[in-house]
């Protein structure tokens, strides 16, 4: 995990900090954005970002599916960029949706362990 | 009402001359559809022959509505308490790691409690949000071909570290014929986590979980037995109730939510199947469930089960 960049986006301030301290005991730098539009931001001035650690709700109108949507769209830069999401609202129809979509893989938050979740990512950024 | 229904009815207060209840949808005059608690009793002549029938109905729809009132407001006040669970859960986890620095044997052995603790309300929470989905109706049901057999044995092999500790021996015994079945896989993992787990629970050191899958004409039958505490005799009728525990697992056992054998209940009935026990105190229990081998249609609903332990 070092040396990458990760784009974290989750509304809730508390977990965010947790997965931004984390993530960088593991050598990772974190971007956090807490709604769809920073996120795009991001994406569009940043040079690196190596994976997104996505929540489902977040600041703003558009959650998680719409910012999943902009990104794996035929024309986007950032479409082979791997996706997590990790959200507690774990209904069978959203999972449907992001796989459908391409993410690489759903979590919920209250059901796994933090590092677990990270070496997860990091085993598919090798 | 589905034909089924009409079928039992009729069966009931025509052929075996009984009193028949249940819940009946039906219209209003005004063509409003409402939902009633309806008791048909047949009245026979003195040669036991049916001459008429008396009906009484009541208007639930109100109770139905306050009924539906209540699983939304448990599955959002469920979904709403996840966060704040999340964080502990995870803060927890980083102050167990030493990612704040070192701590000493106290400070460790009290933060570990935090986090059991916090383990077990995440646990219930989910249990709540199951027991929500199956009352409102919003259970997605997602057939494919399950082995029941590798489902055992995977849940089974979940909880190997706990059987050891407890030096418990499992018996298996697997018919080999047993083909796979349409069933929702996950729904069904959820019923063997729930069956095991309250073997391994409680049962005492040294005992025995048994597993035993076979199959006749029309199901297959599971069997899941332990050598463990049983259920007192006077609170057998009320074991699948939901939030139910009997009084001598509360005496040992504190942890349990009351909620996995209702869910069983649910899932295997969603399933077409039925499920029962035998139990002695202090002896030990055996819990039955049949399966039909014609499996299940998919149904629409936008919700899975959650993970429990």
């Amino acid at each position: 995990m070092e040396n990458k960049v990760i784009l974290v986006l989750e509304d809730e301030a508390p977990l965010l900090n947790a997965i931004k301290k984390k993530l960088e005991i593991y050598g990772s730098t974190v971007v956090g954005a807490r709604s769809v539009q920073q996120g795009l931001d991001y994406l569009e001035n940043l040079d690196q970002i190596d994976a997104i650690w996505l929540d489902h709700y977040l600041l703003g109108k558009e959650n998680g599916l719409d910012f999943v949507t902009h990104l794996k769209t035929k024309e986007s830069k950032w479409k082979d960029i791997p996706i997590f999401v990790v959200s507690n609202t774990a209904t069978t129809d959203k999972v449907q949706s992001y796989i459908k979509l391409g993410v690489n893989k759903y979590y919920t938050k209250a059901d796994n362990r933090l590092e677990d979740i990270i070496e997860e990512v990091r085993d598919t950024l090798k | 009402m589905d034909k089924e229904f009409y079928r039992k009815l009729w069966h009931t207060i025509l052929e075996k001359k009984d009193n028949f209840s249940g819940d009946v949808k039906n219209k209003r005059k005004d063509g409003e559809i409402y939902e009633s608690a309806a008791s048909i009793s047949p009245i026979l002549d003195e040669h036991g022959h049916v001459k008429f029938f008396v009906g009484i109905e009541r208007d639930i729809t109100k109770e139905k509505q306050i009924d539906r009132a209540k699983s939304e407001f448990v599955s959002l006040a469920s979904h709403q308490l996840r966060t704040p669970l999340s964080t502990i859960n995870w803060y927890a986890e980083m102050l167990l790691a030493g990612d704040a620095g070192k701590l000493n044997k106290e400070q460790r052995d009290y933060l570990e409690e935090v986090y059991k603790g916090n383990q077990r309300m995440v646990d219930l929470v989910n249990a709540l949000l199951n027991v929500s989905r199956i009352e409102l109706g919003t259970l997605a049901v997602d057939p494919k071909p399950t082995n029941l057999i590798d489902q055992a044995e995977s849940v089974l092999n979940e909880i190997k570290p706990l059987i050891a500790k407890k030096k418990l021996r499992v018996i298996k015994k697997f018919a080999k014929n047993i083909p796979e079945i349409n069933l929702d896989d996950k729904l069904m993992r959820i019923v063997w986590q729930n069956l095991l787990s309250n073997s391994l629970k409680y049962t005492p050191e040294k005992g025995k979980i048994g597993v035993v899958i076979s199959k006749d004409k029309t199901n297959v039958k599971i069997e899941v037995s332990d050598t463990g505490m049983g259920i007192p005799k006077y609170q057998q009728k009320n074991i699948f109730t939901k939030l139910f525990r009997a009084d001598n697992v509360r005496e040992h056992e504190t942890d349990g939510t009351g909620l996995g054998l209702y869910i069983v209940k649910s899932v295997i009935e969603q399933f077409g199947g039925k499920v029962w026990f035998k139990s002695v105190e202090n002896k030990g229990t055996t819990f039955y469930a049949t399966i039909p081998l014609k499996g299940i249609k998919a149904k629409q609903g936008t919700k899975g089960l959650e993970y429990t332990k």
